[in-house]
């Protein structure tokens, strides 16, 4: 009888434990998961979307678990740009990584009507391609990382180590602003250092490969700009300038490591790539990108000994000392 | 119900259990809080100082490393290719924006910009703050915090002032333009924790330096608080907040570490949850158990309200259900026991009472019964036998006060024991002092005793030797004691008050019926000896009438005796005469053939008829005394029936079997015999006429017992059934002869000798006349 009468009230203990269990439960709550579309034209700068990778890492976003990148490698095709950034907004990612300026603006296009938010990095000058108001406040849905027109202090760098420079080779795309906008600073300092430029146009690969099979014999030097066209071949561009004994700058570190450009002075796309997926991150907790100021990229001065030896060229210890990334 | 026990019992525990638990539960989780808010602000404090360290150190450091540069390499002596040179390895650094070495005019002598592009020329040096205060004061100059235009990032200009060594003036100033972003690298890499942020504010309250450099590109102010605690943050939102400064020169930086209340606080809002969660569960704990407790002390109590309410209606057999052991099981125990008394004791009174009323009903019934006794003796039989029966007494018996000597009788007793009580005429003096019952009948009282063992006026009876109480009730009718109920019960107390009212009351009704009955009892007496009497009357009437009849007959008897004695002397005369005449004209006139023969015989025979008559006549009225001889009746009777004429076609049967010797009149005995036989004579001559078979007339004579039979049996028309009870009237006749006095002279002779006659007569088969003689 009286075991019974206890029975009784196990309906409420049993109650007391299910709702308990609802409010851990609901406490506990899902994680959500993110989905990122990359979009890229320079598999050189790939590495960007790994230090992308690795700050998202750092930030507490698994590649796997909580993340999920859909990138299907760069698009080399410039023409396929739009059809990409629109597949990304067709399968409805949370964030568009934008590589390169080109990228990026596909990214714009393909975004305009919807509020997928943009990262970009690097874009030498997002006010120019008109992704952001001001970098403080870019206004719309694209936000990311910038670079300081460090081309005139590359220049310094150039000259500092190859004093004897006094002609300068650069193939660039006049279609693309980045070397256009480089540009521009170049010249200045070149006045200043007293070396000239030796432009040529290309606007598309084969150009690239005839401007690489033609290096003018004048030329001291070769500056690779930051031109997504003319990086798409920048290991060419170096087997030719070896091959005429010919010291290389490039536009990012990437192509020193990678490619054998002999220096370069300018972001790191590791670290660039961390600082995009702060911004990432910061728009996942709710913030719109038109409140996140583009940041700006930090420079790096990398040097490859192996090219230097390659072409006969001997880099004081006092440099060396300076630079951020030896290859050797 | 507000005021119910479990309203006020649910209170009391809420106010002893609930209340104190929570505020332990409050102050616990205050004491946590504060705890742990101390703990978060020491935290961010730690934090702050930390920073603070390292930034001073970071200023420190990049001054000494200007000066060592500069002063080291004796700058201001060198050319400006060397100097060049040495600026170059300092801008390697890369967190100078830029550097110009001015001269002591305050003259640009060597600016390098770490992009290369020349940098912004941030005013005309010979009056601007970064020459003027090294150049005056000899001291480091720390310009406020500005931001690059293009970048949004901070910088701060500091002034070094180079000074000659041996003259100890300033040469040439070293203006650098520090970038405070290396200083975010610094705080990046400070260990935060969840919700946890670090930022640097200067003088003009903005923020120069955040983990997030969005913050700082933003150009996000903040105005710095006073004091640590918990306050708005940099977002808005509560946090808890520490400030530490460094000064370098004019420029005071604040290192602010803040986290959010929710992150600062979590263990002590886990914890707080954690008592919450307890004093919750201690709270549907106590609650439960104070439910069940409640319900446990409270259902019980409801159920014996109710089971109250209940019985108060009258339904005794509610029970409560006893289902604990404590004070409520022993209350409801108590509760059930009581109910169960109070059942008992009312059952007990209606069985009381409805004993009480059987045995009123009983006595109604008894004395009913005995109302309808008359009978005295009967009466007192039934009142024994019916208060033993009916009431199961051990024994009962009834005194009756006999008036004269003052004695009481005992009149009637239950079973052996009283029937050999009342052989022996057990009696009690009323005087008798050790006597209950005399006792009772003196006093007037009914008396009790519970152990009459124990009493002092108690007689032992050994007839009821089983005896333990006795009660002893006078019966009084009109104030007068007439007799004592007495009844015994063989158990000590087996008679109680219930016993002296029904008793008492059965007493009441004994004396009414006693009287009753001893008053039909004088009444039937009365009407008894009246009826005696008027029997007596009657006999006396009877037997006058029959003196007076015999008287009548007696005086007809002598008067007809008389008469036919005169009339039979004056006929018997002329008959003489007239048969002596006829005698003479026979002899006369025979064998003269004068055809007068058959006149002569006629006259003859009537001649002999009238003397028959004159003799019967005689033989009737002449019933004198007897002549008696003692004779061998067979003997005698043989003669006689010798002596008569059989006549023909009649056979006369003897079968004399008497073998006694008889005393009686011969002659008279004779007179009987004869008028018999010709009766039967007669009879049989009817039906020789009619008949031819030879007819017998049968003789009997036989003893039985003590008495003579002798039967004559004739073989007659028989005698009808309406002439048979006249047979014995005199003058009655039914022959065309005679003067009808045969029989009855045959009855008056019989009935000398003390005999009897009896005729048994069958019409068509014959006669049978019994005459029975005693043989005394």
């Amino acid at each position: 009888m009286k075991h019974k009468q206890q029975l009784k009230y196990l309906p409420i203990f049993i109650g007391l434990f299910i709702i308990t269990g609802l409010l851990l439960a609901a406490c506990g709550g899902g994680q959500k998961t993110y989905t990122i579309g990359v979009i890229n034209i320079v598999p050189v700068l790939d590495s960007t979307l790994v230090g992308f990778k690795e700050g998202m890492t750092e930030l507490g976003y698994i590649e796997g678990e909580n993340i999920t990148y859909v990138y299907e490698g760069a698009t080399v095709d410039m023409g396929k740009l739009d059809s990409v950034a629109q597949g990304l907004v067709a399968a409805d990612v949370d964030l568009i990584l934008s590589i390169t300026t080109p990228a990026t603006q596909a990214a714009q296009r393909a975004t305009a009507t919807t509020d997928i938010p943009v990262v970009f990095v690097p874009v030498t000058d997002p006010i120019g391609a008109g992704l952001v108001d001001s970098l403080k406040q870019p206004g719309g849905n694209i936000t990311g990382v910038t670079f300081g027109i460090q081309e005139a202090r590359r220049l310094e760098w150039l000259v500092q180590i190859v004093p004897t420079i006094e002609q300068i080779y650069i193939p660039y795309n006049p279609e693309d602003q980045s070397p256009v906008l480089a540009l521009e600073t170049l010249s200045e300092a070149a006045m200043k250092l007293g070396v000239e430029l030796i432009t040529h146009e290309v606007r598309n690969l084969e150009e690239v490969m005839v401007a690489i099979e033609n290096i003018p014999e004048e030329a001291d030097a070769i500056f690779l700009l930051p031109d997504s066209l003319v990086a798409t071949r920048a290991s060419d561009l170096v087997e030719a300038a070896t091959e005429l004994q010919l010291p290389t700058s490039g536009a990012n570190a990437e192509v020193v490591k990678a490619h054998g450009v002999l220096i370069s002075y300018a972001m790191g796309q590791i670290s660039s790539g961390k600082q995009a997926a702060r911004l990432a991150d910061q728009i996942f907790q709710g913030i719109k990108p038109a409140d996140l100021p583009v940041e700006t990229a930090e420079f790096y001065l990398a040097i490859n000994l192996k090219t230097a030896e390659a072409i006969g060229l001997d880099i004081s210890d006092e440099i060396l000392l300076q630079a951020d990334i030896i290859v050797r | 119900m507000r005021n119910s026990i479990r309203t006020r019992l649910t209170v009391a525990f809420i106010g002893l259990a609930i209340v104190p638990l929570l505020l332990v539960g409050a102050i616990l989780a205050l004491q946590s809080f504060t705890a742990e808010e101390q703990q978060a602000l020491n935290l961010q404090r730690e934090v702050t100082r930390r920073v603070a360290t390292e930034v001073t150190a970071f200023f420190e450091e990049l001054e000494n490393e200007l000066r060592l540069v500069s002063q080291m390499q004796m700058l201001p002596g060198l050319d400006q290719n060397e100097q060049h040179s040495i600026l170059l390895l300092l801008m390697s650094q890369d967190v100078f924006e830029g550097l110009v070495l001015l001269d002591s005019q305050g003259q640009k002598q060597i600016h390098l910009s770490r992009l290369g592009h020349s940098s912004t020329d941030r005013g005309h040096y010979p009056e601007a703050d970064e020459f003027v205060i090294p150049q005056t004061s000899g001291q480091v100059y720390y310009s406020p915090v500005w931001f690059e235009e293009t970048s949004g990032e901070p910088l701060m200009t500091i002034a070094v002032p180079l000074l000659d060594v041996r003259t100890g003036l300033v040469d040439d100033i070293l203006v650098s333009e520090v970038r405070l972003k290396k200083i975010w690298g610094l705080i990046a890499d400070v260990q935060v924790s969840s919700g946890q942020s670090v930022y640097i504010v200067d003088s003009q309250d903005k923020v120069v330096a955040h983990r997030n450099p969005s913050v700082v590109l933003r150009d996000t102010s903040f105005a710095v608080p006073d004091q640590d605690g918990i306050q708005p943050g940099l977002t808005g939102s509560s946090v808890v907040l520490a400030v530490d400064t460094t000064r370098f020169g004019e420029q005071e930086f604040s290192i602010i570490a803040e986290q959010t209340v929710p992150e600062a606080l979590a263990p002590a809002i886990n914890s707080m949850y954690v008592i919450a969660a307890v004093i919750v569960v201690a709270l549907v704990v106590a609650s439960s158990l104070g439910f069940l407790i409640v319900r446990q002390i409270i259902r019980p109590i409801q159920t014996m309200a109710t089971t109250a309410q209940i019985i108060s209606t009258g339904d005794l057999s509610q029970q409560v259900e006893v289902t604990s052991r404590d004070e409520l099981g022993i209350l409801a125990n108590t509760f059930n026991s009581m109910t169960t008394q109070l059942r008992t004791l009312i059952d007990s009174l209606e069985q009381r009472v409805a004993r009480r009323t059987r045995q009123i009903e009983t006595v109604v019934e008894v004395s009913q019964q005995l109302t309808g006794i008359l009978d005295l003796q009967t009466l007192l039989r039934e009142v024994v036998t019916m208060t033993k029966e009916t009431f199961g007494y051990y024994h009962v018996h009834i005194y009756v006060l006999a008036e004269e000597n003052k004695t009481l009788i005992m009149a009637e007793g239950y079973g052996q024991a009283g029937e050999k009580m009342k052989q022996q005429g057990h009696q009690i003096p009323l005087d008798t002092p050790a006597s209950l019952v005399a006792r009772a009948a003196r006093r007037r009282e009914i008396v009790l005793v519970n152990n009459v063992r124990q009493a002092t006026d108690w007689l032992p009876n050994p007839l009821l030797p089983d005896t333990y109480s006795e009660m002893a009730i006078p019966i009084i009718t009109e104030k007068k004691v007439i007799g004592v109920l007495d009844v015994q019960s063989d158990q000590v107390a087996g008679l109680d008050e219930e016993d002296k009212d029904l008793l008492r009351s059965l007493a009441n009704h004994v004396a009414v019926a006693m009287t009753n009955a001893q008053l039909y009892q004088t009444e039937q007496e009365l009407r008894g000896q009246e009826a005696e009497r008027a029997q007596e009357l009657a006999k006396l009437n009877v037997e006058l009438q029959a003196a007076q009849a015999e008287l009548l007959r007696q005086e007809r008897l002598a008067t007809l005796g008389q008469l036919t004695a005169t009339v039979s002397h004056e006929i018997r005369n002329p008959l003489a005469t007239i048969r002596a005449s006829a005698f003479t004209l026979d002899r006369k006139t025979r064998d003269k053939e004068l055809g007068v023969e058959r006149a002569l015989d006629r006259i003859e025979r009537n001649i002999t008829r009238c003397d028959n008559i004159i003799t019967e006549l005689l033989d009737y009225t002449r019933m004198g005394e007897l002549k008696l001889q003692l004779i061998l009746f067979d003997d005698w009777l043989q003669q006689v029936l010798d002596e008569q004429t059989l006549p023909e076609g009649v056979t006369l049967s003897r079968q004399l079997k008497a073998g006694v010797e008889m005393r009686l009149d011969p002659e008279r005995f004779r007179r009987v015999i004869i008028n018999l036989f010709d009766n039967a004579y007669q009879a049989m001559q009817e039906t020789l006429q009619s008949d031819s078979q030879k007819q017998t007339l049968t003789m009997q004579t036989k003893v039985i017992g003590e008495r003579l039979k002798v039967s004559i049996t004739d073989t007659g028309p028989g005698i009808p059934p309406d002439v048979l009870p006249r047979i014995f009237e005199p003058l009655y006749s039914t022959k065309g002869f005679g003067v009808g006095l045969g029989l009855p002279v045959v009855q008056g002779i019989v009935k000398q000798h003390g005999g009897k006659i009896e005729i048994n007569s069958e019409v068509g088969k014959g006669t049978q006349v019994l005459i029975w003689l005693s043989l005394d």
